[in-house]
């Protein structure tokens, strides 16, 4: 709110009312005057303020009945509770409804004013601590997930339907291809949202350390723990634990981990004490976590308590007809965060992009967009903006005579296998897209297939 | 007037307040002064609420301003004035009034 901060004083004392509006005042406060609470109440339901100071005796409704009343509506304006009584009920039943001070009469002035300043500070941090909850959220919301390509709606779909529940959610995908993104927005837009999001790439530590990550450690439990320390399936309570590269878990921690799924209990390393976690967990692999079972690396019995929803994030190379709309939002949101005019890009610089092979999908991509904004200098990103590796284009391939063995038409065949197999990629092994991009018949095509040797799987 | 009269010659207390409320306490002294007539008057009617209510706000508003006894007097009136003590009301406001006239105000 701009201007000074508005105060109401509830108070049925004159001299009081004076004494508060003078101190009040003189601070640079805005102050407005009521006699009882049903005064108070038809006050700031029409003219809003940032702290509410009122008298807890009053004729009408007194200043306990205007707390509570407000609160009923889902109001939150900061409340100070002033009495002469002091009495420890309605101190309990205050602080309960959340007043940010109680003040006992008599009281010297100044001290309204520190009060004062102090749940206003409370209120802004209230109400800042809403608005960077609401910002999370639209940032997560499920409009911000682009593509219209089937796969990408079949992963939306998965993702609306495990936001609803609090099933263990597995999630696979290459690296790249927004696995965070889609845990984030069940987490942000799920039942466990007011909760915290606890994410954790269990790749990044070895046998031990993740242990104590994840169950936390009592102080002297190894030679380096110093003081107790809380693990994330702690720190994930009421809310999300999301463990990235799952599959790199060693089998004697994967046990443990089956327990605390099973139990949602579980104790600090080196400690007595048995914990309860209240968490939703949301698991992500970048490998085939069935392969892994299969070959006994991973137990079976953890995969299928991950697994109950499925989530499978499609490489971009299989829904490159999204390419164009990731393109247009990210340019639009590094456009924005650089404080440029860039409005498109050139049609040579967007036919690059669409036949880039994107090894490191859609965070490649952005990378590529975030970098191509910081680059261009004008209102159009141009192919010079682009920090592609051109060599890597398949548009572009000039390939050194170096980096071919053998004869000519043995390189010829290698380069005409490559290119068949990457068309098939692309369109999802569809042979008459694939044949058209290659701008070939679909029966050339399978007969290539056949002397390539070229199937699915 | 006998009451001006008994005061005569009697030491002066000196209060010593904060200079911000100079603009208030002359005020609120006349008020205090008025109230003392409307209590006792209140008291000839048997109507303890307005005494009990009137000692209530001296309490909270007295020691805020920094005068100390008017917070007292008020809570003493106060209880009186629940308990239906009409003798203890009579010497907590002749004990008021007399604080009153004799109050002398050094802002610092």
């Amino acid at each position: 709110m701009a201007g000074n901060p508005k105060i109401l004083v509830v108070e049925d004392d004159p001299k009081f009312q004076k004494l508060m509006r003078f101190t009040l005042e003189k601070h640079g406060f805005e102050v407005t005057v009521c006699n009882d609470g049903m005064e108070a109440k038809d006050a700031v339901d029409h003219n809003p303020v940032e702290l509410i100071i009122s008298d807890y005796v009053m004729p009408n409704m007194d200043g306990l009945l205007l707390l509570k009343t407000l609160r009923e509506e889902g109001r939150d304006t900061p409340f100070i509770l002033m009495t002469a009584h002091g009495s420890i009920d309605s101190t309990m039943e205050a602080i309960k409804l959340g007043t940010v001070e109680y003040l006992t009469k008599p009281f010297d002035p100044e001290e309204i004013v520190l009060a004062a300043q102090k749940a206003l500070n409370m209120g802004h941090m209230t109400r800042e601590l809403s608005e960077l909850r609401e910002a999370v959220r639209a940032k997560y919301s499920f409009d911000n997930l682009i593509g219209q390509s089937p796969s990408m709606q079949e992963a939306y779909r998965n993702i609306h339907k495990a936001s609803q529940t609090t099933a263990n959610v597995l999630i696979s995908g290459e690296t790249g291809t927004g696995k965070e993104l889609a845990a984030r927005a069940i987490h942000y837009n799920g039942l466990s949202k007011k909760g915290p999001f606890v994410p954790m790439i269990c790749s990044a530590f070895s046998g031990g350390t993740l242990e104590s990550e994840l169950f936390g450690h009592v102080k002297g439990a190894f030679t380096d723990a110093y003081r107790d320390h809380k693990g994330r399936f702690e720190l994930a309570d009421q809310g999300t634990l999301f463990l990235d590269e799952v599959g790199d878990v060693p089998l004697s921690t994967q046990v443990k981990l089956l327990r605390v799924l099973q139990e949602k209990r579980f104790e600090r390393v080196g400690g007595q004490q048995t914990l309860h976690s209240d968490f939703r967990l949301i698991a992500a692999v970048n490998k085939d976590l069935k392969d892994l079972v299969r070959k006994c690396l991973f137990r079976e019995d953890l995969f299928y308590r991950l697994s109950v929803i499925n989530i499978t994030m499609p490489p971009l190379r299989n829904h490159p007809e999204d390419i164009p709309a990731l393109v247009k939002h990210f340019l639009q949101h590094y456009t924005r965060v650089n404080k440029k005019n860039i409005k498109t890009l050139s049609l040579e610089a967007m036919h690059v992009i669409q036949s880039h092979p994107w090894p490191g999908n859609v965070r490649q991509l952005e990378n590529a967009i975030e970098s191509a904004v910081a680059m261009c200098e004008g209102n159009m990103i141009k192919l010079a903006d682009l920090q592609l590796e051109l060599s890597k284009l398949p548009s572009e391939t000039t390939p050194d005579s170096e980096d071919y063995q053998g004869s000519l038409p043995q390189v010829v065949a290698s380069v005409e296998r490559q290119m068949i197999q990457k068309a098939l990629n692309q369109h999802e092994w569809v042979k008459a897209r694939a044949a058209k991009a290659l701008g070939i018949s679909e029966r050339v095509l399978s007969y290539k297939m056949g002397k390539y040797g070229l199937g699915k799987g | 007037m006998p009451e001006t009269d008994e005061n005569q010659g009697a030491e002066k207390i000196i209060v010593h307040v904060d200079s911000d409320l100079e603009d208030l306490l002359p005020g609120f002294l006349e008020d205090w002064k008025t109230e003392i007539e409307s209590m006792r008057e209140a008291l000839e009617r048997n109507d303890y609420e307005t005494i009990r209510k009137l000692g209530h706000n001296m309490k909270g508003t007295g020691g805020s301003c920094g005068l100390e006894e008017i917070t007292d007097i008020g809570r003493r009136l106060e209880e009186a004035a629940k308990a239906m003590a009409q003798e203890a009301i009579r010497i907590n406001l002749d004990t008021l009034s007399s604080y009153l006239e004799r109050i002398e105000l050094v802002y610092e």
